[in-house]
């Protein structure tokens, strides 16, 4: 049985989990691939920490439908409670003890997406994120036939409107086009219709803050959904889509493009996945086993060839290297908002678009200041790192440790840890996971 | 040698490809765009006062917030019974001279009323928000090579419509500033092993590309004689200025102008920012006409939306759609274009656009950059 090396569980870690801490990459070395999977993806219960303190919204939703100076105070208390909201994610980012879930809590936000400032309601994207987090390593049937009727989803695409002889197709497009079947599949015009019709009277109750049926905005006329007939509710709709082969496989190439390429996925491939995921009923945990035992995920061809998000190069490099930090969350909220990866507040209903778009002059040159500015040291933190850093490691562990493919540029001659991390971390090929 | 041989060696000259291709032309055939973002959602009603046949709706719905017959002398009268904002009169004399023109209800079909959410649109150029990437990197419009610059972001720190992975820009406050910031990127070369990393390694090379042209350029640069407003809007026409004189050639350069969310107490506010922006173009003007390049810039103001036709009663306005904005330039062609947004036919309280804001964009790619038009169903307006 072939054991893993450091290099290899690097791979795996940074690819799951939130960064690369030593004591995990170090505690998988020399277990075989599949233990090493089996003790990622079977972590402690993943914590949902308590709200924020927020404006009591029910209040500030009546004063925002008014007109002139309490409108304008209602959007800045809204913007205020949005900040805090991101504040308390990125300090969750950071202080989680269950990384791996957290990372695939990230990667269902960025497939059911709702923002911020669009839902305009945070407790409501609290509740969404907390649902998203408790069923991140659990089942995606079980998240589907959830997320119809979450609050900040219909919220986010206009099921408030969707009503009995107006139909709005805004959620039926985006449950067909970006959750279940993808573009350009399975799909016609007509389906949209009529999964628009089948959801009517799904909305919410914004006082409470609540899922919400009336059924005198529901449109109980039967339609023919992908040629299924008779179908009078939304819930019909979901069990349609969980029958089309299409859905787990396009689950799957989105699980290829979070965790082992950019590139187009090898379809053979994802066909497989797609394979095992229908036949455990969609168990997140069976589909993430497979992936990250194939042969794929592990081929030297992938490795080090996505760029880190602004979460794995920020949130990552803070958890992982020992630097003492006393966090400021509002300039660290600034810091991934200059970056492009605004915490529960996706640019567009398609999410973070990732890989080479997170790259531009003005994102690299804020990557750039940001790693240089953490690992700058002075003599007193000096004596606290060496300490903290990996005792009884030979260099090439440290570079084994920090870096996906060998570094572009020359490493420094003169001897020092410290020295060696700022280099390997200030080295382009650091944005690399 | 023949063709083939001089590609092969010419790519392998290291600095071959570093020269933004737009420094090979010649600054008297220079297109430049200068990007004036009116941040907050301008309020196109008091900027371009309707003192026509649309008098009195204007003022039936502005009872507090109107500009008033008084003050809208003959040496602020436009055309089509249109005045210019008493605070804007610095811009009289340019349409005097013919280099000044109105666009009205630009806007675009149910508008958002969010600011986030509207920028993006106009920034994207995409209503539907599907795409995340600037219109000014649009495929066939700038160039694509890997080194290329083609804009400076003044004064903010979004690259807002060179936004996405082939931006070809930078953002900076200002030109010293930001080169400090690029102090500590690596400015080796090196070979990238995959896609990922040759990415990184061309934004890298744009931004040296930059902090070179921006040495070469305003190393030893005369400082011009031309005074710009105090404040940051002046300062940083100012800047744009100076790099241009000194034949910083790029095809776009932005700068924003805050403060538009006039919600209450607009009157005071709302002048002053006339008076900024009116003051700090005007200069601009001064210092491209010194220069002799007048005829080679072309100005252009946007803002993510208008606002509500009504006041409010904090004698503010809300977010509204359509909006009037105007170009300046040597070659622009004087007049108001666009049919005038009835005031009376309202869509919920607000105007309903009559121009489309791509056709802003389709006429720069067109009329002015000599590209094609990548809007289609988009038609450029000859006010260039």
């Amino acid at each position: 049985m072939h054991k893993l090396n450091l290099s290899d569980t690097r791979h795996l870690v940074s690819r799951t989990s939130l960064g690369q801490e030593w004591t995990d990459i170090k505690a998988l070395e020399g277990k075989s691939r599949a233990e090493a999977v089996s003790i990622l993806l079977h972590p402690k219960k993943a914590h949902t920490p308590r709200l924020p303190s927020l404006a009591q919204w029910s209040k500030l939703d009546h004063l925002r439908s008014k007109n002139g100076t309490s409108k304008h105070n209602a959007l800045m208390r809204m913007n205020a409670d949005n900040q805090r909201m991101k504040e308390w994610m990125l300090k969750h980012l950071l202080t989680t003890k269950t990384p791996v879930n957290e990372h695939m809590t990230l990667f269902w936000h960025n497939h059911f997406t709702s923002s911020l400032k669009t839902v305009g309601h945070p407790r409501l994207i609290y509740k969404q994120n907390k649902f998203l987090r408790d069923n991140a390593m659990g089942n995606f049937a079980t998240m589907l036939r959830g997320i119809i009727k979450d609050p900040a989803m219909l919220v986010y695409l206009d099921s408030n409107e969707n009503v009995k002889g107006k139909a709005n197709e805004n959620f039926a497009r985006e449950l067909l086009e970006l959750f279940t079947l993808g573009k350009g599949h399975v799909y016609k015009e007509k389906d949209i219709r009529a999964a628009a019709i089948a959801f009517t009277g799904l909305g919410v109750d914004l006082q409470r803050g609540t899922f919400k049926f009336d059924a005198s905005k529901h449109d109980n006329t039967p339609v023919t959904f992908l040629g299924t007939p008779n179908i009078t509710n939304g819930n019909q709709i979901i069990e349609v889509l969980l029958k089309q082969p299409r859905t787990a496989i396009y689950i799957a190439e989105k699980v290829w493009h979070e965790f082992v390429s950019d590139s187009y996925p090898d379809p053979r491939v994802t066909q497989r996945w797609a394979k095992v995921f229908r036949n455990s009923n969609y168990s997140i945990k069976a589909l993430m086993t497979e992936v990250l035992n194939s042969d794929a995920f592990w081929d030297k061809r992938y490795r080090g060839n996505m760029i880190k998000s602004p979460v794995d190069l920020i949130i990552g490099t803070l958890r992982s290297l020992p630097f003492p930090q006393k966090q400021n969350y509002t300039k660290l909220a600034n810091t991934f908002r200059l970056l492009g990866q605004e915490p529960l507040d996706p640019p567009t209903v398609k999410g973070w678009a990732g890989g080479k778009n997170w790259i531009d002059t003005q994102t690299l040159l804020i990557r750039t200041s940001f790693l240089n500015q953490i690992t700058g040291y002075n003599k007193s933190t000096q004596t606290y790192l060496e300490r903290k850093l990996p005792a009884k490691t030979k260099g090439m562990d440290i570079v084994n440790w920090l870096s996906p493919i060998t570094p572009v540029l020359p490493l420094p001659r003169t001897a020092g840890k410290l020295r060696l991390v700022r280099a390997l971390v200030l080295d382009p090929t650091y944005q690399l996971k | 040698m023949n063709r083939r041989d001089f590609i092969k060696y010419a790519s392998m000259t290291p600095l071959a490809g570093m020269i933004p291709s737009i420094l090979a032309q010649n600054p008297s055939n220079a297109k430049i765009l200068v990007l004036v973002e009116l941040k907050g959602g301008n309020d196109g009603l008091n900027t371009l006062i309707p003192h026509g046949k649309q008098a009195q709706a204007y003022h039936d719905a502005r009872s507090k917030l109107k500009i008033t017959s008084q003050q809208l002398n003959r040496h602020l009268k436009l055309d089509q019974g249109f005045y210019l904002n008493p605070y804007l009169k610095e811009l009289k004399y340019l349409w005097d001279k013919g280099d000044m023109a109105w666009i009205q209800g630009v806007g675009y079909p149910d508008a958002d009323r969010s600011h986030f959410y509207s920028i993006d649109v106009w920034n994207t150029a995409d209503p539907t928000l599907r795409n995340i990437n600037g219109w000014l990197t649009t495929k066939g419009l700038l160039s694509n090579k890997p080194n290329a610059l083609n804009g400076i972001v003044i004064g903010d720190d979004n690259m807002g419509p060179f936004a996405g992975k082939d931006g070809h820009a930078v953002a900076m406050q200002n030109p010293r500033t930001f080169r400090r910031q690029t102090q500590y990127l690596n400015r080796k070369r090196y070979r990238a092993a995959n896609d990922s990393l040759k990415h990184l390694l061309s934004t890298q090379n744009q931004i040296h590309a930059a902090v070179d042209l921006l040495d070469k350029k305003l190393h030893n640069s005369s400082r011009q004689a031309v005074n710009f407003p105090s404040g940051d809007f002046g300062r940083d026409l100012q800047q744009v200025s100076n790099l241009i004189v000194n034949g910083v050639h790029l095809p776009v350069f932005k700068v924003t102008l805050a403060g538009f969310d006039t919600h209450a107490g607009q009157n005071n506010t709302h002048n002053n920012l006339m008076y900024e922006l009116g003051g700090g173009l005007r200069a601009f003007y001064n210092s491209m006409q010194k220069a002799g390049l007048w005829d080679n810039v072309l100005v252009m103001t946007y803002s993510e939306f208008g606002r509500r036709v009504a006041e409010n009663t904090s004698q503010g306005t809300d977010h509204g759609s359509a909006s009037a904005h105007f170009v300046l330039g040597g070659k622009v062609n004087k007049g108001i274009y666009g049919k005038e947004p009835s005031l009376i036919d309202l869509d919920d309280g607000d105007l309903r656009p009559t121009v489309d804001f791509r056709q802003m964009y389709a006429t720069i790619a067109q009329r002015w950059w000599r590209r094609p038009n990548p809007w289609h169903g988009h038609r450029p307006l000859p006010f260039v």
